[in-house]
């Protein structure tokens, strides 16, 4: 398991919010953390595993798209907030969310 | 319901001369019928214009997420419409497959199931690093239905394609370049204008003539290649005698 300090999670934090402006078209200042994806950014469900891919490349993660695909059945990332926090499991845990259901 | 085709593509242009088929269809841009387009205004456009490329790309965050299950569910009790419309959509795709153009699929966010079908009848995949591929009929307890199993063995190889096609997995852009599937990833929302780039640098260095051809050339056979390289001749020396110098 990784550790993920606050420098990490301030990097994971800015990179989610960046992603999310960017494919919703909205500004980052617009994005609070209780806003909902789907029904307030009119994103959808694939935009997580896009982003996730990104985490994947930017910190070098041992993380697979059926795993991710796993955990969020179970855990689904609702807000901006979850969204979020699952990002930090997936840097900390990588393959290991699973184990995480 | 209604079965009657949903024409979902929008005719534009871009480049020098580089036709566009753009997909269309709400957010997931999903293809509601086989017969995705009409083919005889396909022809006339075509014709009309006698472009050098043609790239097919998805309107908005997606190539396309395939067909619309809701649709196919509705087929249940009448699979042989289905077959007859999946044969006639197929028609659609060959065509696109045999055009004497440079033709480019540019592919951003999901690009699943039918959506990847028509992706696989372009002569290139161009993906930007964020998009994602997959077939996901096997989920369904269905197969790929719209050439898939045809065209992704003869791409990336039958033990490729079967991992992708019976695993219903979703890949990364990455993955999909690694396997082949795709020729070249691009930056995000950066596919489009990649495409226009490869059909303008390929084109500029041959004549139409040229590139019909070698399509005709391609066409082939892989057995008794005696005719095919007759044929080679003849078209070389009919291109000698059409030379500048």
């Amino acid at each position: 398991m990784k550790l993920l300090n606050e420098e990490t999670k301030k990097e994971i934090k800015d990179m989610v919010y960046s992603f999310l402006a960017d494919e919703c078209e909205v500004s980052i200042s617009e994005l609070k953390e209780d806003l909902s994806v789907i029904d307030d950014l009119d994103g959808d469900s694939l935009m997580f595993v896009e982003m996730i891919e990104q985490l994947k490349k930017k910190y070098s993660l041992n993380i697979q798209m059926q795993n991710i695909g796993k955990y969020l059945l179970k855990n689904p990332a609702n807000t901006i907030k979850e969204v979020v926090e699952t990002a930090y499991l997936v840097y900390e845990k990588e393959n290991d969310i699973v184990e995480a259901l | 319901m209604n079965r009657e085709p949903s024409p979902m593509v929008e005719y534009d242009t871009a480049g020098e001369n580089i036709g566009v088929l753009r997909l269309h269809n709400g957010r997931d841009n999903l293809v509601d019928h086989a017969v995705f387009l009409d083919l005889t205004e396909l022809k006339q456009w075509l014709q009309q214009y006698s472009f050098q490329g043609l790239i097919i790309t998805g309107n908005g965050r997606n190539f396309s997420k395939g067909a619309n299950v809701e649709r196919i569910k509705g087929y249940k009790d009448c699979p042989e419409i289905l077959e007859e419309e999946l044969n006639e959509g197929k028609k659609i795709l060959s065509y696109i497959e045999e055009l004497p153009l440079i033709t480019v699929a540019a592919i951003e966010g999901a690009c699943f199931g039918a959506g990847l079908e028509i992706a696989l009848s372009c002569n290139y995949r161009l993906a930007s690093e964020s998009a994602l591929f997959s077939f996901p009929e096997v989920t369904l307890g269905l197969l790929p239905g719209f050439g898939g199993t045809i065209r992704l063995p003869k791409l990336i190889g039958q033990r490729a394609a079967k991992k992708l096609i019976l695993s219903g997995d979703m890949i990364s852009a990455q993955e999909a370049l690694r396997l082949g599937l795709v020729d070249e990833t691009t930056g995000k929302k950066e596919a489009f204008l990649k495409a226009v780039e490869l059909v303008e640098g390929l084109a500029r260095r041959c004549s139409a003539r040229q590139m019909e051809c070698f399509d005709h050339m391609m066409d082939q056979p892989g057995s008794d290649y005696w005719p095919v390289y007759e044929k080679e001749s003849r078209y070389f020396g009919e291109l000698i005698k059409a030379m500048d110098i």
